[in-house]
């Protein structure tokens, strides 16, 4: 006989032996056992975790001549129709590739094909695989035939892509979901099948191939007959990292640590190592960005090893590895290296997707986390609003002294000028809960103005995403905030004309939204109070007009920039005309 | 067309040879294969060279460093059929027009169930494979999975990612890169009778795409190249007439588009490598690292990744649908930004006022 590969070789024949998807199984079989077959089925899941190979032990079952022509759990795999089921001959088992045959026509002929009694077994069986490929005429002219077969035709469905499939079929089929096969499923799998084969693999191999097989058992086993194809009955690791073109440990290792201590001819040349051993960007990228998916766990959970899927040894490792950069840093180069990973996708040299990862990930400063940054604006902004009185008292985070870093071995810094360390060193604690209040009333909103801007942005926020909440918004008048550390206060006022405005707001469903913008914008939560403005008239003008005054400063200032900017004055050179209206994209 | 292919004339891929021969010679060649890697590497050559070797009856079987080599003995009928592409067990599939149809992979299907006529197997090559449009790349994939026994099946692709995910998974991947420095440019002196300067240089310049070296004139590329980056210095980009008028120039044909922003990017890239590799090993203009150099020195490492960002962008929004002239204007700006934006911040007011006349 030709050679197979093993995954059709070792193609499940019965229930038990269908790896990592038992919940369809175990339904089947008690169906098949309480005489509750349904005549539809839809069996749907990612490729390679054997939703074909279920439909042929469900077909097999069902038409099973050796036990009195009932259907049976354990197909006998002997009886003609099992073994006509195996080659793929039987008469009563019709598998159709939707992919192929997706037209009404094929389903106008399918239809006239049912009406017709079963030739041996008891049941006529159509299995339409990639049943997403069907037209949506083909669907529909399927429907009724669907809904009520003849009491011999049992439909079974496979798809990749159940949400391609119209609600009318889904709702006239059994649907099954199938998961993708853990990797201890498909180890357990391929430790089976070496075994059987006489194949020599080591557990670390074995975890290679489950790892690139991402959940399908028909890749993990096309992986094994190539490692086999090259390496004979005993397959080296070193012969499997080159079949699946992964990088070694140490040069993932290598990478890591010269990508934290921001070392970028290092992680250069690494590249080019990649790249001479002929290995798989894309690949090294996505190991890349695990790696940096462990340091994170390890820096953020207290028991790192249930999140890590790797031996005490390694997980210390990485644990050494971990003070070389803050949760917020793995997080940059998380962010960047998945970007790059999309990148990948439709580039023509895809090794320099992977070079300019790196020398962003090396080159750029260090962001400070976006909460200090914020704790330090709300510091200088009440250290202004305070006239400077109290500021030498305030804590300025850029004072906190970056000796304690220098202390972890085999660090290297690289002095920043005004950043602050990125810390595993203790951030300032947090004073007691203090609160100012700044009333921003004629006398002082002329000091900060900062809340006034900021409200501001959350107001034209909530206009872009959604634009009746920011409307009601839109009608308030900033009256007071306070500034806490753990919250802000803000207080808005309506007056009699907009109270209705003020109910709006404060209606329930508008509550989140407003809630996450002003989050957003003021980097922390906000309680917003709404009060009935009892103001004259005229203040209520003059703070309209405030806050008018500075949109009208913004555009002024947009306006002199634009005009002043080269490429406009050579646009009007060339073209002779003036500019009448500037506006934002 | 004639195809001299044979294992041992193909530089690199050592890996896909050595898996390849391996299955052959112990009989377990995969029913369907991917052979994927960037593009004008090899692939579809050494997928005919497999082929070739498959088909041949009396293929020359040795061995050296403990694996097994075979090699097609390039004499027999067989050999000289697949040579002058009229073997009838060998079948090549391409895109007609921009696409593989659903058609041709039908026409496939058919001829596939008949048996062999000469060979032991038939084989099926399928280049660019990810060129099939949705129908047919379904309706492919039974075939895929379970063709009959006498058949193999090859796609190539230098867009592996394009494909469907049910398709990679019913083929065994074979992975192709660019054959390192090292061995394309002595089989270029080799092969092409170049000086080892030119050899190296052409390596470097094609960045190992085999295809590309094989027919290139060492001399003529280095010029186009120079010509692309001549745009790029500082005083014909603060030309703004100048700088229309090049890239009319420079885009003037799909070709010389994709050429032209293929060496900005390999120049950018050079660009912000270059003060991280002294000895100049990693650069692929290893000519002129000094010009390089003083081209990098007046820009922002910021200001080259958003350009070589947005030429990512571009290539990737298929640049020969988009105006080409236009293409490679936004390109020129970003850099003429890039270029200016640096130099007048932080220079003598005087200069400024005469970059912004």
């Amino acid at each position: 006989m030709e050679y197979q590969v093993s995954a059709r070789k070792w193609r499940p024949q019965t229930f038990e032996e269908v790896v990592g998807q038992t919940h369809v199984a175990r339904t089947l079989i008690n169906a098949i056992r309480q005489g509750r077959v349904a005549h539809a089925y839809l069996f749907s899941g990612m490729r390679g975790v054997g939703k074909t190979t279920m439909a042929r032990i469900l077909a097999k079952s069902l038409n099973c001549a050796s036990a009195s022509n009932e259907p049976t759990v354990a197909p006998c795999q002997a009886c003609p129709s099992c073994q006509a089921i195996t080659a793929g001959q039987s008469a009563d088992v019709i598998e159709i590739d939707g992919a192929s045959n997706r037209g009404i026509d094929e389903v106008r002929e399918l239809r006239e094909a049912v009406k017709y009694a079963p030739m041996a077994g008891k049941y006529r069986i159509y299995i339409i695989d990639e049943v997403h490929m069907l037209t949506k005429e083909a669907f529909n002219a399927l429907l009724k035939t669907l809904e009520e077969p003849p009491s011999h035709v049992v439909f079974i469905f496979a798809t990749t892509e159940d949400h391609k499939i119209p609600s009318t079929i889904l709702s006239r089929c059994q649907h099954f979901r199938f998961k993708r096969i853990t990797r201890q499923a498909i180890i357990a799998q391929l430790e089976r099948i070496i075994r059987e084969e006489g194949i020599r693999i080591t557990g670390p191999g074995l975890g290679m191939i489950a790892k690139a097989a991402d959940g399908s058992l028909r890749d993990a086993l096309s992986f094994l007959d190539q490692g086999v194809a090259y390496g004979g009955k005993e397959v080296s690791d070193l012969d499997l990292q080159m079949i699946l073109g992964a990088a070694g440990r140490e040069l993932l290792l290598s990478m890591v640590k010269a990508i934290l201590r921001r070392q970028t001819a290092e992680a250069l040349r690494r590249v080019k190592e990649l790249a001479d051993h002929g290995m798989d960007y894309r690949q090294f990228t996505g190991e890349l960005l695990e790696y940096l998916r462990h340091l994170v766990m390890v820096k953020s959970t207290a028991a790192p090893e249930e999140m890590i899927d790797l031996s005490s040894e390694e997980v210390d490792e990485i644990r050494q590895l971990s003070s070389l950069a803050s949760i917020e840093e793995l997080q940059r180069l998380f962010g960047l290296f998945s970007l790059a990973l999309e990148s990948f996708r439709g580039a023509v040299h895809p090794g320099f997707v992977l070079e300019m990862a790196v020398i962003r990930a090396t080159q750029i400063q260090p962001l400070e986390s976006f909460e200090k940054l914020l704790e330090r604006l709300h510091l200088l902004e009440q250290s202004v609003v305070e006239g400077g009185s109290r500021s030498q008292s305030t804590r300025m985070p850029t004072a906190v002294p970056s000796e304690t870093k220098a202390s972890v071995p085999n660090v290297q810094i690289k002095p920043t000028v005004d950043t602050e360390p990125m810390s595993a060193v203790q951030s300032p604690q947090p004073g007691p809960a203090r609160v100012k209040t700044v009333e921003i009333n004629s006398e002082t909103s002329g000091g900060p103005g900062l809340p006034l801007e900021r409200w501001g942005m959350a107001v034209k926020r909530l206009l872009q995403e959604k634009p009746n909440v920011g409307s009601y918004l839109e009608k308030g008048v900033v009256q007071e905030w306070a500034c806490g550390d753990e919250k802000d206060i803000l207080v808005v006022g309506y007056d009699e004309g907009a109270a209705v405005f003020a109910d709006l707001i404060q209606k329930e469903e508008n509550q989140p939204v407003i809630a996450s913008v002003l989050r957003e914008v003021f980097g922390k939560p906000v309680e917003l109070k709404v009060v009935r403005q009892e103001r004259s008239a005229d203040e209520r003008q003059q703070l309209k007009l405030k806050q008018d005054q500075q949109t009208q400063q913004q555009r002024k200032r947009i306006q002199q920039e634009t005009l002043a900017h080269p490429l406009v004055k050579e646009a009007l050179n060339i073209l002779g005309g003036e500019v009448i209206d500037i506006r934002e994209p | 067309m004639s195809f001299e292919t044979a294992f041992e004339r193909i530089v690199g891929h050592a890996h896909a040879k050595a898996v390849l021969t391996a299955a052959l010679a112990t009989d377990r060649v995969a029913h369907a294969y991917l052979f994927h890697g960037e593009a004008h590497i090899g692939k579809f050559l050494t997928a005919m060279a497999f082929a070739k070797m498959g088909l041949c009856p009396h293929p020359k079987i040795g061995r050296s460093s403990g694996r097994p080599t075979l090699a097609s003995c390039g004499q027999c009928p067989s050999c000289l059929a697949v040579d002058s592409g009229s073997h009838p067990d060998l079948q090549i599939v391409r895109p007609d027009g921009v696409q593989i149809k659903i058609r041709q992979i039908r026409d496939l299907q058919n001829s596939i169930v008949f048996k062999p006529m000469i060979g032991s197997r038939k084989w099926f090559l399928i280049d660019e494979a990810d060129a099939m449009n949705p129908e047919a790349a379904n309706g492919f994939l039974k075939t895929l999975e379970e063709p009959p026994d006498h058949s193999v099946l090859i796609l190539v692709s230098a867009r592996p990612q394009a494909l469907l995910p049910t398709i990679l998974s019913r083929c065994q991947a074979v992975r192709f890169s660019p054959p390192p420095l090292q061995a394309l440019s002595p089989w270029l002196q080799k092969q092409r009778g170049l000086g080892p300067e030119e050899a190296r240089l052409l390596a470097t310049l094609s960045m190992g795409r085999i295809g590309i070296a094989a027919e290139g004139d060492p001399a003529e590329l280095k010029i186009e190249r120079d010509r692309i980056l001549g745009a790029l210095s500082k005083e014909r980009l603060e030309d703004p007439a100048d700088l229309f008028s090049q890239s009319d120039d420079l885009a003037a044909t799909p070709e010389q588009l994709d050429r032209s922003l293929d060496t900005i990017e390999i120049w950018l890239r050079d660009v912000l490598i270059v003060p991280h590799d002294p000895d100049a090993s990693l650069l692929i203009n290893q000519d002129i690292p000094e010009q390089i150099m003083a081209w990098g020195r007046a820009v922002s490492t910021d200001a080259v990744l958003e350009t070589l960002t947005l030429i990512h962008l571009l290539k990737r929004a298929a640049p020969r649908n988009l105006n080409h002239a236009l293409v490679l204007e936004t390109v020129l700006l970003k850099l003429r930004d890039a270029v200016i934006g640096e130099s007048t911040t932080g220079s003598k007011t005087g200069e400024a006022g005469r970059v912004r006349k």
